[in-house]
């Protein structure tokens, strides 16, 4: 009796414990009768995988009703046919849901500052800072301002219905396992939120960024003549602008603003008295700003859940065109890589859509309705990032007999105040006051010198009216009439060709202009240095037919130096460009093969300048009976994955820009503190690509050898070209010796350098696996740093004379599904240089409407 | 009350067994505690108890057979990206031994009431 008493009341308390355990959650996690559920938990069936092939869907909504023909290709594109346009786009969406649900969700999360809300606090900064770039405000004023009768309005209407379609019928077993991790349920869609999404994808693709803020310290630091020298408004070096002065000299005929600016000298200075007060400010508004430049950044330690969210990184892109002088049958023939953070799943999904009048191939963000990039049967079209300055600050007077108000044209002046209220996981909500001036928005002003921010951005624009209009251009022209009207932020340069044999490039948008100071740096917010308009669109670069028969792009500056206005500084170092420049122009007869040949070139162009140099520095120091030199000298630049000396020089060329401006910087007191590291003009991690300091490398090089600034100015040794590469290439020696042995075949390239496909989510487990590869930050086929996952997120090439034989490809799959079969498998073939015919061959006849001529059908 | 105990065993075996598999493939897994009380009216003894309840486990198992290794796999990189070692183990693990306790406790309870009628 006793035992079974004992039993009862044992067997009473473990009963307890275990539904206590079993129904409670664990920090994020949902409780572990969730999570283990066998029917819907971690170890839920598989959901159903659409395989290769066509299905007929009938799709109803609003007042619409037909039938949708869904081919889905496994190298990741999915083609729309419908006799209604609504019912493509609705199905659009859906699909994207269906295969991207996640990321939407976390994308939308983003540009509404709500990401910690599911992520906890380690995302609370990133909320805030796309608060205050005003995503969503912006959003909502351009929702008000979209008429509901609108064509735009209409499509992406279907579209959010398509989303919602999905997301309604979604049941809990079927849900992406990152959500059952997070314990969180997707939501419905709005047009609005359509619209916060192309807000956020302007934020990620405008140049500027950061720059003005760090730049000024080096303004205030350096004198002027170190500033001209290391640090010229116009880069220094070989330089091959997109729009140069001989191929269209009416944009240079303009009265510009240049004549106005100083551009090496500050025009904020920051007091000593100030000093560390601003110091601080910096620092947060910093953080702030890089968490969201790489977008969702942030550690979930409290719950043992790595999340390092980001959308992307826009490192770099290359774009060409090239008309009849250039290709074997006077047809027009257009490439474009976008360099982005090459993810899984991917910043692109692939889509075809056709409906009467439309019938267009390409990727598309997710969460974007249409087409991005890609062609139609009468143009084709690419982008790389114009680098074009649009984001500039402004120190805000204030005082403290004037609370709340700052000193504007002579008076002072309230800031407009909004009240925000940021849901955190885990924690009490925090609410944030947001100050906006007449000159931007204040990204931080805790610490008593507001600083704000003035991005093109804040206007409300339509963006995704130009992708949907594009769709259906017909000429190289009314692809640049539609950017003139729709596309105003974020410039692009905008690569077009069109069946008739005309190639373009427009870097069109909306490009600040002041009237004085130094937009290189932090300019006074009293009023005198405000915007004063935009270049008008007739003085805008751009080159139509131009007559060497080719346009090109790879971020490198976009005028020639004699441009009267003021764009930007802080371009791509421009090697790429070079490389592009110097195949396109040696090149005729162009045909697939050609252009492929110069889409997957790894030839560093930087080498024609340092490797003669290096090796004659090496003989002078009676390094040339080395297996090194004899590496060196036998190669010819190409970074091959089985190159020794290709290990060599990626390393020789990162270490001679330290070497060289390291400590100059410190001997300006330029640290951690003022964005050492940070930032290409200050050492950054991309410095041997990117910015003035390998260009100024590249200078010296060429014309002075003897340059002082060789010297360094800490130890007092004088030193010379050769003294500085004979040094950079011992620190090279020493540290491949101590990280790969002595010199082998474990020093090649692809030993060494790999890429990767980065979990979109920032999560770990869910990254591929890293494959040797070729190319450096300075090849055309880009891949950035040592393990890579930045590089050509997209690789399209089309010929315009027949462009149904465009081909293409993007890194991973459709699916985001880890599991999934189509979550990564086009990554071995996009590594090894494998394009797909974009339109299939066996595809129903639907999707070659408008290609072959003839009626929808 | 059962008088032919091993009777009662079989009886609270395929009672168990079924219902574990139906629940697990609705999603409602851990209602196996219901079945498994009734089930504690057929059987008394501890060792009894603790043995019919291991068909709750293996209906479980069974239940999941179809797309075991993608089961499996999403096990395993649920624990990778919670940080759990092991890779899918210890989720295997705490399904096994949950879905027991789930069904042994409640068969437990119930037969330590009905233990006295028999003797």
């Amino acid at each position: 009796m006793k035992i079974r008493r004992t039993r009862l009341i044992l067997s009473v308390i473990v009963l307890a414990v275990l539904l206590f355990t079993s129904f409670s959650s664990i920090g994020p996690l949902p409780p572990l009768s969730s999570i283990l559920n066998p029917s819907t938990g971690v170890f839920s069936p598989p959901p159903y995988f659409y395989g290769p092939g066509s299905q007929n869907v009938a799709v109803s909504f609003s007042n619409v009703s037909a039938s949708v023909i869904v081919y889905r290709q496994s190298d990741g594109f999915i083609g729309l046919a419908s006799n209604s346009t609504e019912a493509v786009y609705y199905e659009q969406g859906y699909l994207e849901a269906e295969y991207r649900l996640a990321q939407l969700d976390f994308l939308k999360r983003t540009a509404l500052g709500n990401l910690s809300s599911i992520a906890g606090p380690a995302t609370i900064q990133t909320d805030i800072f796309m608060r205050e770039l005003q995503l969503y405000n912006t959003a909502v004023l351009e929702r008000q301002n979209l008429s509901s009768s609108s064509q735009t309005y209409i499509y992406i209407k279907s579209f959010v219905d398509g989303i919602n379609a999905y997301v309604n019928n979604l049941t809990y077993p079927r849900f992406p396992l990152i959500f059952k991790i997070l314990n969180v349920k997707p939501h419905d869609w709005n047009v609005t939120d359509v619209l916060a999404l192309q807000q956020l994808f302007l934020w990620e693709n405008s140049a500027g960024g950061l720059d003005p803020i760090y730049f000024n310290f080096a303004l205030q630091k350096m004198p002027e003549s170190v500033i001209e020298a290391i640090y010229p408004a116009y880069p220094a070096g070989i330089q091959h602008p997109i729009v140069p002065f001989n191929l269209n000299p009416s944009i240079y005929t303009a009265q510009g603003n240049m004549n106005g600016l100083n551009l090496y000298v500050p025009y904020v200075n920051l007091s000593s008295t100030s000093y560390s007060t601003i110091n601080k400010f910096y620092t947060a508004a910093a953080v702030g700003l890089e968490e969201a430049s790489s977008i969702f950044t942030g550690t979930s330690d409290a719950y043992n859940i790595n999340l390092n969210y980001n959308v992307f990184t826009d490192l770099g892109s290359n774009d060409w065109a090239v008309n009849g002088i250039r290709t074997s049958n006077g047809s027009a023939m257009l490439a474009n890589d976008p360099h982005l953070t090459t993810s899984v799943p991917s910043i692109w999904m692939g889509f075809q859509l056709v409906s009467p009048g439309m019938n267009v191939i390409g990727v598309t963000f997710p969460g974007f309705p249409g087409v991005v990039l890609g062609h139609n049967p009468y143009i084709a079209w690419g982008a790389t990032n114009g680098q074009i300055q649009q984001t500039y600050f402004y120190a805000e007077q204030t005082s403290p007999s004037h609370p709340g108000d700052y000193f504007f044209n002579g008076s002072w002046v309230p800031f407009k105040m909004q009240n925000e209220t940021v849901l955190v996981k885990g924690q009490e909500p925090v609410h944030i006051n947001i100050y906006r001036a007449v000159n931007g928005v204040v990204v931080n002003d805790s610490l008593g010198v507001p600083v704000a921010m003035d991005w093109t951005g804040y206007m409300p624009t339509y963006e995704i009216t130009f992708f949907l209009k594009i769709s259906r251009a017909h000429t190289v022209l009314q692809f640049a009439q539609n950017l003139t009207e729709y596309f105003k932020v974020a410039i692009q340069n905008w690569a077009v060709a069109d069946s008739s044999g005309n190639i373009g490039i427009f870097p069109y948008g909306l490009y600040p202009v002041i009237q004085r100071g130094d937009p290189r740096g932090i300019l006074p917010g009293n009023g005198s240095y405000d915007w004063t308009g935009f270049i008008p669109y007739k003085y805008l670069p751009y080159l139509y037919d131009p007559s060497n028969g080719f346009i090109f792009s790879a971020n490198q500056i976009t005028v020639s130096p004699n441009y009267p206005y003021y764009i930007g500084w802080d371009y791509e170092s421009g090697y790429r460009a070079d490389q592009i420049y110097s195949m396109l122009n040696s090149t005729y007869g162009f045909d697939y093969a050609k252009m492929e040949n110069v889409q997957l070139n790894v030839h560093d162009f930087t080498t024609n300048v340092f490797l003669r140099p290096l090796l004659q520095a090496m003989i002078s120091s009676g390094l040339e009976n080395t297996p090194e030199f004899s590496a060196l000298k036998s190669w010819n630049g190409n970074m091959d994955i089985n190159s020794t000396a290709a290990t060599i020089y990626y390393f020789f060329i990162k270490n001679l820009v330290s070497y060289v401006f390291e400590p100059w910087l410190s001997y300006y007191g330029i640290n951690g503190s003022y964005g050492l590291g940070q930032t290409s003009f200050f050492l950054g991690s991309d410095d041997y690509y990117h910015g003035p300091l390998i260009e100024d490398l590249v200078n010296w090089t060429i014309n002075d050898e003897n340059s002082p600034f060789y010297n360094n100015p800490i130890s007092g040794i004088k030193g010379n070209e050769t003294t500085a590469m004979i040094g950079a290439y011992g620190i090279t020696i020493n540290y491949l010796t101590k990280n790969y042995g002595a010199y082998s075949s474990s020093w090649q390239w692809g030993n060494v350098h790999k890429r990767y496909l980065s979990s979109f989510f920032g999560i770990s487990a869910m990254n591929t696996g890293a494959i040797p590869a070729a190319g450096d930050g300075n090849t055309i086929n880009a891949a950035y740093g040592l393990i890579s996952d930045f590089g050509p997120s997209w690789r399209m090439i089309v010929n315009m004379s027949d462009p149904i034989t465009g081909i293409g490809i993007y890194p991973g799959g459709i699916s985001e599904n880890p599991l999934s079969s189509y979550y990564d498998n086009t990554l071995i073939d996009w590594n090894n240089g494998v394009y797909f015919t974009l339109i299939n061959s066996s595809a129903p006849s639907q999707f070659f409407y408008l290609y072959r001529g003839g009626d929808f059908p | 009350m059962v008088r032919r105990p091993r009777l009662g065993i079989l009886a609270s075996v395929i009672i168990i067994f079924f219902f574990s598999l139906f629940l697990s493939y609705i999603g409602c897994w851990y209602f196996i505690a219901i079945p498994s009380a009734f089930a504690g009216l057929l059987t008394f003894r501890i060792r009894s108890v603790a043995l019919s309840s291991l068909a709750s486990p293996v209906g479980v198992i069974v239940a999941m057979s179809p797309d075991i290794s993608y089961r499996i796999s999403q096990a395993s990189l649920f624990s990778s990206v919670a940080g759990i070692p092991g890779g899918p183990a210890l989720p295997l693990v705490l399904l096994v031994v949950m879905s027991y306790l789930f069904a042994m406790l409640p068969m437990a309870i119930v037969s330590s009431f009905g233990g006295k009628q028999i003797q």
